[in-house]
């Protein structure tokens, strides 16, 4: 198959990549852009490891092609954080302890800050759905449904000086 | 959303159980977290594994010359490649090290590694697989541990009679007459299913072998430590030229400390082509060529008296080893123990056969054959509570263990709080007043180890060991053999090591998962690591602190009645602690004194004379409040309440993190994760079908933790995590019971099993109303 | 064509090869008409292992004029159970008949057996889940 010449904007820096078009978006992040935060945990769309935003919509990146999104914007992990001053997520990830291993956080990161985008005032209910698709095996989730809730309530809000 | 109390709240420390951040936590939550599965190296090749179709077969002949041909496959390795050792983990006793993992003449499960391929792509060492031709002579093979030990099944080990892998054998008391003295006895027989770990990252490893005759292991795992002694074992080379790094690791919950298909084909395959390979397996390939937990079957007659006092408990478990010995000796016996606990016996007579079959393998996992023993000892106690009409609470109570009391032949039982958590649970029961129809609660005790005495590894270094290193400028370096898997190790010794030398947690860096810089350590297993590891890290720190406090006391010309100590890194006289000086000012100095050497301590622990399994031992009760629709059987966890004594709390978000967390996977294990084979094939190896607890499905995980001080543990700690994984899935067995009168014997209980047991209970009462 | 002749057997269609799918007419529905679907699954959001989808009209008499029930993973296609629905048409409905389309549809299927649940405990799901979902869509079609 020949391959394809595409663009994706990865946390705000222009990727040109020529690759295989049967290449999923999880693959061509991980092992051509080279950013390793984004995991995978499956085969079957299952797990939500391999979770990023595509524009501000949260997406497994294992059930699409990197070519379906040339020129889109992406976000992972590792694009959160802003000249090294975490995101409010993050702070309360660490705050409230929503990780152990690590290996499904930056997936569950994902579906959060996805979330947080789109809905204002949510319920616990809305939380824990948000994050469904994501499996952790260590925490138990609370924690991390805890972290979502105190963003939402402002807790780490900038204060505009 | 979550409740958590200490009872019983001990002296306050600067550090200890405060809300310290894990020390990862920046690594994991921006995505610089590097783990073995994201490892590349300069010339890396990519591995993949060829695995036996059959459950019982002779390996004829295996030809991978059209493999070869595949332009871009650079090896293929079988085990004509290997040194065929036969190797285990319980290295002591020979004739249980019983797999190859690249077998020589004969595969004895599905998914048995057969071949290993090394490629220039993950895709074409893929394709290589499907040219590699294995002439296999299929053999009879027995699935159950009930048919294994038949007469005339097939032998799956040459010299094991009947299949029986392990024999385990625990008693005390006069047992017969413990019987006799009952004026109340049951017997029951239960099953209990196996369980996959579900890592969330699969096994992976990265070996590289070069000219120098040296290897360097990038590996998934719970002990370095054992991966490199196992290594030396096959591979024929010594530890000393064995490097095992492991970055982060996603998970390892008693299946990571084992040699697998990945650290060992990549090593193999390594060795042959001299160039780096990276093995990962796929979620399928790690459901079913990765041990599990270990399914049994379990019969336990139990007397008491009307009043119910315990007198005497015999019982007789078969459990399903699968092709390989693996961990499964070990859970075999602690099951045993465990279903005594957290009880007083007059007699207890335990018989575990671990019966070896031709399916997956079984290991430990996280509970370690508890939650088992628990699933059947809970249950029965409840039901025989209801037999007698008598309070299921106090009928626990006065039977339980207390501080001080000895296990005969055992275990002395040093700090133990399970008497405040019968008050706690009652409280919170009470608290939920009348529950709606379509509600009940249940409950389950238990009690568990915090590491072993064993040394089934036949390892000649203390179980841990830690080094205290300090900086001029006041920073520390804490290496630590205990292995960071997700549970706050590095944080929690990072935490020790800052109380007991008085310095802030950000000012200790935890140095660990690597076998050239760290200290032996046998691993993050058996709930061992806070207290054995715990108090090697405090022995190092208080090491440093004492050698530092001598130039200290050396300047201050203080009288002999006077001490000093270190607090929030300010060296002052207790008795003044105004005047005093920086834990910095002291270190120059002190480095100065030595030459310029920086201050070194130096921590050790193996546990000496503690009975037959731990030096100490958690304990709780645990209540869940179930929902059950009663035409659909269809479950819903609504709540729990858990009071638990882990000794003094170290590392508090930890804690709530593993309660949290041990509380999803007990509750996969009650009610959801089933793990079904068929004629020695997984019927369900992906996450579509293996039912795992999802964040809408976690009930609240309440908490009331009892403090207590155990002696044997750094600052009165003891294990918290896996001791938790116990009682869940009897609880909510308990739950269906109070709700419908059924007695589930089968776990995981599924709603069509409920259903049934509901329209066999109204026959049986139709029955009964005839008559 | 109707969407019953459409599902022609597992994942197949009447679709042919050089088909496609212009647009699917759903006709608006008579006054008081109520719809209910339920799947039953092991975990919330779950695949499902049985579904049920009901769509009944009442007249101003009380009396239930039109029933569509629809069977959802109890054979190869989706299953229309019109012995469930003979039940109902053309009477006041009560709670026994409400089990008895239950009884009804059950008899309409033929639902696998898989590691999830077995083709009995389909079957019985299927008698449950009719029932519910007919009494809420009747209720429904009642209020409106």
């Amino acid at each position: 198959m020949e391959k394809k010449l595409i663009t994706l904007i990865v946390n705000d820096i222009e990727y040109e990549l020529y690759i295989n078009p049967k290449t999923l978006l999880v693959e061509a992040i991980r092992d051509h852009i080279g950013l390793t935060g984004t995991k995978r945990g499956c085969e079957t769309v299952s797990c939500g490891a391999c979770t990023v935003m595509i524009d501000d919509m949260a997406v497994k990146s294992c059930s699409v092609l990197a070519i379906q999104v040339d020129g889109r914007r992406i976000t992972t992990s590792e694009g959160l954080e802003k000249n090294g001053v975490l995101a409010p997520i993050q702070k309360a990830f660490l705050d409230e302890g929503s990780y152990q291993c690590g290996f499904c956080t930056s997936g569950m990161l994902m579906s959060s800050e996805a979330f947080l985008k789109e809905t204002k005032k949510p319920t616990e209910e809305q939380i824990k759905e948000a994050i469904e698709g994501n499996i952790c095996r260590c925490t138990g989730y609370n924690s991390i449904v805890r972290a979502i809730a105190a963003v939402a309530k402002g807790k780490y809000a900038e204060v505009k000086s | 959303m979550n409740k958590y109390t200490v009872i019983n709240p001990h002296e306050p420390f600067r550090v200890l159980n405060t809300h310290v951040h894990n020390i990862d936590g920046i690594a994991k939550v921006t995505g610089r977290a590097t783990y073995t599965f994201d490892v590349k190296l300069p010339g890396m090749l990519y591995g993949k594994i060829l695995r036996s179709p059959y459950p019982h077969a002779k390996i004829i002949k295996i030809d991978f010359s059209k493999a070869m041909e595949i332009p871009g496959v650079i090896a293929v390795v079988t085990g004509k490649d290997t040194l065929g050792v036969k190797q285990g983990i319980w290295r002591r006793y020979k004739d249980l090290c019983d797999e190859q993992i690249l077998p020589v003449d004969k595969v004895r499960y599905i998914g048995e590694p057969v071949a290993a391929v090394a490629a220039v792509t993950e895709e074409i060492a893929e394709k290589a697989l499907d040219y590699i031709e294995v002439e296999y002579e299929e053999l009879p093979a027995t699935f159950e541990p009930l048919d294994a030990i038949k007469k005339d099944a097939p032998e799956i080990h040459e010299g094991f009679e009947r299949n029986i892998n392990v024999t385990r054998h625990i008693e005390w008391g006069e047992v017969e007459e413990a019987f006799e003295e009952a004026e109340y006895i049951r017997e029951d027989w239960f099953k209990c299913g196996g369980q996959a770990h579900m890592c969330m990252e699969t096994r992976a490893a990265v070996s590289s072998y070069t000219p120098e005759g040296k290897i360097t292991i990038y590996s998934s795992n719970q002990s370095p430590y054992y991966m490199q002694g196992l290594m030396a074992g096959v591979l024929g080379m010594r530890e000393g030229d064995i490097r095992v790094l492991s970055q982060y690791v996603g998970g390892g919950f008693g299946g990571k400390f084992e040699l697998d298909g990945a650290i060992f084909c990549s090593a193999i395959l390594s060795m042959k082509t001299f160039k780096p390979v990276k093995i990962c397996y796929t979620r399928e390939e790690d459901f079913i060529a990765t041990k599990r937990r270990t399914p049994m079957f379990y019969y336990t007659r139990t007397g008491v008296k009307k009043d119910g006092t315990f007198c005497a408990r015999e019982a007789k478990v078969f459990t399903n080893g699968g092709a390989y010995t693996g961990m499964g000796a070990t859970a075999l016996y602690l099951t045993g123990f465990f279903h005594s606990f957290p009880y007083r016996w007059k007699g207890y007579r335990y018989d575990g056969y671990r019966v070896y079959t031709n399916t997956l393998p079984s290991t430990s996992m996280r509970g370690f054959g508890a939650p088992q023993a628990m699933w059947c000892s809970e249950q029965q106690i409840e039901w025989i509570a209801a037999d007698l009409g008598l309070d299921p609470i106090e009928m626990r109570r006065k039977n339980s263990h207390y501080e001080g009391y000895v296990v005969p032949g055992q275990a002395t039982i040093a700090s133990c709080g399970i008497d405040q958590c019968y008050d706690e649970i009652r409280t919170w029961i009470k608290s939920k007043g009348k529950l709606p129809k379509d509600r009940s609660i249940g409950i389950s005790a238990c009690g568990f180890m915090s590491g072993g005495i064993f040394n089934w590894f036949d390892s000649p270094y203390s179980f841990s060991s830690a080094v205290v290193t300090v900086n001029n400028d006041g920073t520390v370096e804490l290496h630590v053999g205990a292995q960071e898997i997700g549970q706050g190790s590095n944080t929690t010794m990072a935490i020790i090591c800052a109380e007991a030398l008085g310095v802030k947690v950000g000012d200790v860096k935890v140095h660990s998962g690597d076998t050239d810089h760290c200290p032996a350590d046998l691993g993050a297993w058996g709930s061992r690591q806070t207290l054995m590891a715990g108090n090697a890290t405090k022995m190092a720190a208080e090491d440093a602190k004492k050698q530092l406090l001598e130039f200290a006391y050396a300047q201050s010309g203080l009288n002999i009645v006077y001490d000093l100590d270190i607090k929030d890194s300010w060296v002052h006289a207790i008795a003044r602690p105004e005047r005093g000086e920086t834990f910095e000012a002291l270190v120059k100095r002190a480095t100065r004194g030595k030459d310029g050497q920086r201050i070194v301590g130096r921590g050790y622990y193996t546990p000496h004379r503690k009975g037959m399994i731990s030096p100490a031992y958690s304990y709780m009760l645990q209540g869940v409040e179930v929902e059950i629709d009663e035409e659909t059987g269809k479950i819903r966890l609504l709540d729990s309440m858990t009071a638990h004594d882990c000794g003094q709390p170290i590392n508090h978000l930890g804690l709530m993190g593993q309660l949290e967390g041990a509380f999803s996977m007990a509750a996969g294990y009650g009610y959801l994760e089933y793990m079904p084979f068929e004629d020695g094939k997984m019927m369900n190896p992906n996450l579509v079908d293996y039912k795992m607890i999802r964040s809408t499905e976690m009930p609240p995980a309440n908490i009331a933790e009892i403090d207590t001080y155990e002696p044997e543990g750094p600052y009165g700690a003891k294990e918290a995590g896996e001791g938790l994984t116990n009682p869940t899935a009897a609880a909510i067995g308990n739950a269906i019971f109070h709700r419908f009168g059924v007695q589930m014997k089968e776990c995981p209980v599924r709603p069509e099993m409920i259903v049934n047991a509901l329209k066999e209970k109204a026959e049986k009462d139709k029955e009964a109303k005839k008559k | 064509m109707s969407l019953e002749e459409f599902y022609t057997d597992l994942f197949e269609t009447a679709m042919e090869h050089d088909e496609i799918v212009l647009e699917v007419q759903v006709p608006p529905a008579a006054p008081k008409t109520g719809s209910a679907y339920k799947k039953f699954n092991l975990i919330e959001n779950d695949q499902g292992i049985v579904a049920v989808a009901v769509t009944v009209t009442a007249d101003k008499a009380g009396v239930c004029t039109d029933a569509k029930i629809v069977l959802g993973n109890a054979g190869v296609v989706p299953i229309r159970a019109k012995s469930a629905e003979k039940v109902l048409i053309g009477k006041k409905l009560t709670d026994k008949l409400f089990a008895e389309a239950g009884e009804a549809a059950a008899g309409d299927a033929d639902p696998v057996s898989d590691i999830h649940a077995s083709s009995e405990f389909r079957l019985h799901l299927i008698k449950v889940l009719t029932k519910r979902m007919v009494k809420q869509a009747w209720d429904q079609a009642n209020k409106g």
